[in-house]
């Protein structure tokens, strides 16, 4: 399968099923909400009753919003640890509901929402697993761009034309983003065959996945830069048509925002989506048989009288 | 006849030197681009004008700051600066050295193994910045004495405003150069990590010799260039009533040459710029032109032919943003943002310090915000004035920032450890030399312009210019000029804002309206006739003590300004009537940015949650956004 396939059978399994983006985008929204409960309450304080607090809303005068963080009574080292709380947190829920995306976009059909947790819960140590690995060639890749960074900084200072610097940390910057997708695509690769394979041993799993992803370099890397390139354009998109919102118009500020970032979310899922279709044109030895639910009991007693059949048979995911 | 007469007569006024002329520099410099050293010989006229015999001459060797057991080095890496902080290996490449061959005397002979190095300021034995002769014989009173002295400089890498980045160098502090005899004794202090520099007026007449394919340019005007045949081309330039003399020479600038006709007469500008800066040619032009025009319509007249601005290449910024005679270095960067205004506000203050320290040449060592800091006050009217009052330093669609909020944002936090009057390498560490040095001058002397108002305080700046150019003003000839100006005596003002460090707060501490008729059961609906009291209580909560305003606003649109000389710790107001309040304002319509919390004064009965909830959002953005950035671990 060429990555033009990929590119857009992987944008109709996320359309398909952008419930799971809607799940994700309301978990990440409400996990902002509630990192801001502090900041709210130093802020108001200050900021409600105080007429200097216009200078933040006719415009965003940048000195009074230092002033203001730098006021002792708004804590800022406790605020800024406690988003990044927030944000480990989602991460977590991200790991744990790798099992359950990636079974939906393997079988394309809607699960139900036990279906959907009992297959996330049934992954989650095999993913965590997948993303401590991971973090050592993450390492490295990071590694890399301050090596490049640096690299620039020294071979600019050292030459006549001013922009060589810069220029050496663009061209040295698309390799490592390269690197990066390439390493990401490798990982993703790793939890979709965990999926798809029941793969156990992630070290294993690790290194099949890499040597798939070797094999399938050229499609599997050029899908996910186009990819990402649609994210890249959509944000500076949106990022130009925020920056001619009036100033005082927050709320829709904050959505143009809060677009953004749904839409953000959304191309990383069309990633793991293509790279689930990817994997599922290969030839496989073994595959994990379709999902079935298991049975709960062999001879069902009655049910309450106002119970369902079968729970998740309303609602899904 | 009568028109070639007042010709003449202008020509010999003009001619007539505007200062006192203690020193006069013949120097002859051979500049070695390779190892970016040079060897020179300086023959130094010292006219003695003290009205007292001198036998002891001391000098000040700069580039000596830049060894690593030097007080400069020492005091840096104590203080943690930049490429000098404990985690810094030192790097040779920053090493510079002034070194004395010979050191003649005429009529005396050679005194070069009567020198011995001083430290005054520290008694840092491995200091060589300041080098002392004692003569055999005492120079009596307005006699002159000739010093003929060879010597070699050694060019640190870019460093505090002076040395090389590749082939470009910027020759500042380069010669051993005479202290000032000021306040009845010698005046040469080391080299600090946090000090400027002090000298004598005088004249300058300089050779430089360099590549023949580098562009020169200079503190004066050249009047000479002499192509020696080997190579290496020599400029002559001269330059009067100036304290300093720099220079810059390199093979990649692009010269751009324009004049402004001001009312005291031509200035020609040359801009040196670097190839990949060229973009900002303009920015630096119009900032110039605009800020002479000001300094001219505002504070006085600027007296020399010509400004020279020297735009450093990148790497090199270390010797941007400085200021000597006649000379500036600027500061941009091939992709400078248009909403940035760095390159405007660098040639502004630049410019602004051939007033404060080129022409009123205080002590930087001792007093620093006589120029730094009436440097930043200037800056913030000036740029403020071209660029306007929110947007003089950003001017961007997602945010903006006026100058005076920079400067007060240097000053709110490090304002309350150190008094102006402190001696420059007496501050606690850089960031309050800076905070206090820069930043609290200018919004001592903005919130000076709520007392005496806008216009009397430069009326009281353009006097102590007028009075003081081409002089060596202290602290109190400034404060004494402001209060004369002013007509009244504001040594209260002085003795908390520039002598002491007493921190500026007040606050509403409460404002609310209570019905009168609060504890009848009967006493129904509020209406238009209901009776309220209104109490408004403001708090001193500062050590600063002063006269402030207090502007009560009611729902039966009356107002009520209060004034309170801010002697106790807080004072209440109430009144009685059949309104309630809207607002209580501390400083209505006036700018006081040395008050530290501007969000505390005022206090708005009907809440707007407009700036908490703009805030709180773009910070549950960034939390979502730094959250989703760490989903792509999983």
């Amino acid at each position: 399968m060429n990555s033009t396939k990929l590119f857009s059978k992987g944008a109709r399994l996320v359309w398909r099923h952008q419930r799971i983006a809607w799940w994700i985008f309301a978990v990440n929204l409400i996990l902002g909400w509630l990192a801001i409960g502090g900041v709210r309450n130093a802020l108001a304080p200050i900021l409600d009753h105080s007429a200097a607090s216009q200078r933040l809303v006719e415009h965003f005068d940048l000195a009074a919003c230092i002033e203001l963080f730098t006021d002792p009574s708004v804590p800022i080292q406790a605020l800024v640890p406690a988003s990044m709380h927030f944000a480990l947190i989602f991460l977590l829920y991200m790991i744990f509901i790798d099992g359950g995306i990636l079974t939906v976009y393997r079988e394309d059909r809607k699960l139900t929402i036990a279906e959907f947790f009992e297959m996330s819960g049934g992954y989650f140590w095999r993913m965590f697993r997948l993303v401590l690995i991971s973090l050592i060639p993450f390492a490295i890749v990071a590694g890399l761009m301050g090596a490049v960074s640096g690299m620039s900084g020294k071979i600019g200072d050292n030459a006549l034309n001013d922009r060589v610097g810069f220029y050496v940390l663009v061209g040295g910057g698309f390799i490592v983003w390269l690197i990066f997708l390439t390493v990401r695509a490798w990982f993703d690769l790793g939890q979709c065959m965990t999926v798809a394979r029941d793969d156990r041993g992630m070290w294993r799993n690790s290194w099949r996945s890499l040597v798939m992803t070797l094999r399938g370099l050229g499609t599997l890397l050029a899908t996910y830069v186009c990819i990402h390139i649609v994210g890249i354009v959509a944000m500076m998109a949106l990022m130009w048509t925020w920056l001619h919102v009036p100033h005082a118009a927050t709320p829709l500020s904050l959505l143009i925002l809060e677009l953004l970032l749904g839409i953000e979310i959304a191309v990383r899922l069309w990633q793991k989506a293509a790279c689930m279709t990817w994997l599922e044109s290969q030839p496989v030895a073994v595959s994990a048989p379709v999902y079935e639910p298991t049975p709960i009991a062999a001879e069902p007693g009655p049910l309450p009288q106002d119970a369902s059949p079968n729970p998740g048979e309303s609602e899904g995911i | 006849m009568v028109t070639v007469l007042v010709l003449l007569c202008a020509g010999t006024v003009a001619q007539q030197p505007l200062s006192d002329r203690v020193v006069a520099y013949k120097i002859d410099a051979k500049y070695d681009a390779k190892s970016h050293s040079l060897d020179a010989t300086e023959t130094l006229t010292y006219t003695n004008h003290t009205g007292q015999a001198l036998d002891r001459f001391p000098f000040h060797l700069y580039l000596n700051a830049f060894q690593p057991k030097a007080t400069w080095i020492r005091e840096a890496h104590r203080d943690g600066s930049r490429d000098f902080g404990p985690g810094s290996p030192w790097d040779a490449k920053r090493t510079g050295s002034n070194e004395i061959k010979s050191f003649v005397v005429e009529g005396m002979g050679d005194l070069t193994k009567q020198l011995h190095f001083v430290a005054p300021d520290d008694g840092n034995a491995d200091d060589k910045t300041v080098v002392e002769v004692v003569l055999p014989k005492a120079v009596a009173p307005n006699a002159s004495i000739t010093f003929q002295i060879s010597f070699h400089a050694q060019f640190p890498e870019a460093v505090a405003r002076s040395g090389y980045k590749r082939d470009f160098i910027l020759a500042g502090q380069w010669f051993p150069k005479v202290g000032v005899f000021w306040n009845g004794k010698w005046n040469c202090h080391q080299y600090h990590a946090n000090s400027e520099f002090f000298a004598d007026f005088g004249t300058y007449d300089v050779n430089v010799t360099v590549p023949s394919n580098f562009n020169f340019g200079s503190t004066g005007v050249v009047t000479n260039t002499k192509q020696n045949g080997n190579g290496t081309t020599t400029y002559t330039a001269h330059a009067e009533d100036v304290h300093d003399f720099a220079w810059t020479a390199d093979p990649t600038t692009k010269v751009v040459t324009d004049s402004i006709q001001l009312p005291s007469g031509k200035v020609n500008i040359r801009i040196l710029m670097q190839p990949g800066h060229m973009s900002s040619t303009d920015r630096y032009m119009s900032a110039l032109k605009g800020t002479m025009q000001k300094f001219e319509e505002w504070y006085g007249p600027y007296p020399y032919p010509q400004i020279t601005v020297v735009d450093p290449p990148h790497g090199g910024g270390a010797t941007g943003g400085m200021e000597y005679p006649m000379f500036i270095t600027a500061d941009t960067a091939w992709a400078m943002p248009k909403w940035a205004m760095l390159p405007e506000i660098v040639v502004e203050h630049e410019y602004g310090h051939q007033y404060w320290y080129g022409m009123v040449a205080t002590n930087e060592f001792e007093d620093a915000w006589l120029d730094e800091g009436i440097n930043s006050y200037t800056e913030v009217k000036i740029m403020d004035a071209l660029y306007g009052r929110d947007t003089s330093a950003i001017n961007s669609h997602v945010t903006t920032t006026g100058e005076a909020g920079t400067q007060r944002m240097m000053y709110f936090r490090t304002g309350d450890y150190d008094p102006l009057t402190r001696n420059s390498w007496e501050f606690v560490n850089g960031n309050s030399y800076g905070g206090v040095t820069y930043g609290k001058t200018a919004t001592m002397m903005l919130t000076l312009e709520s007392i005496l108002g806008e216009a009397k305080v430069r009326e009281a700046v353009h006097t102590y210019f007028m009075r003081y150019r081409f002089k060596h003003p202290t602290e109190e000839d400034f404060m004494n000029t402001v209060s004369e100006v002013a007509g009244q005596n504001l040594d209260w003002y002085w003795n908390q804002a520039v002598k002491g460090t007493p921190v500026l707060d007040f606050r509403i501490l409460k404002a609310v309206s209570l019905r009168d008729d609060w504890y009848k059961k009967d006493a129904g609906e509020a209406n238009k006739s209901t009776d309220y009291t209104t109490f408004v209580t403001v708090h001193r909560k500062g050590d600063f003590i002063l006269p402030v305003h207090l502007l009560v606003k009611f729902d039966d649109s009356s107002q009520v300004k209060e004034t309170w000389d801010g002697q106790d710790r807080w004072r209440r107001w109430e009144y009685h009537k059949k309104a309630q309040l809207v607002s209580a304002e501390l400083y209505p319509g006036e700018f006081v940015p040395m008050d530290v919390d501007q969000f505390n004064n005022s206090f708005v009965v009907k809440a707007d949650k407009r700036a908490t909830a703009k805030i709180s959002s773009y910070w549950m953005w960034a939390t979502q956004m730094l959250a989703h950035l760490l989903s792509w671990l999983a």
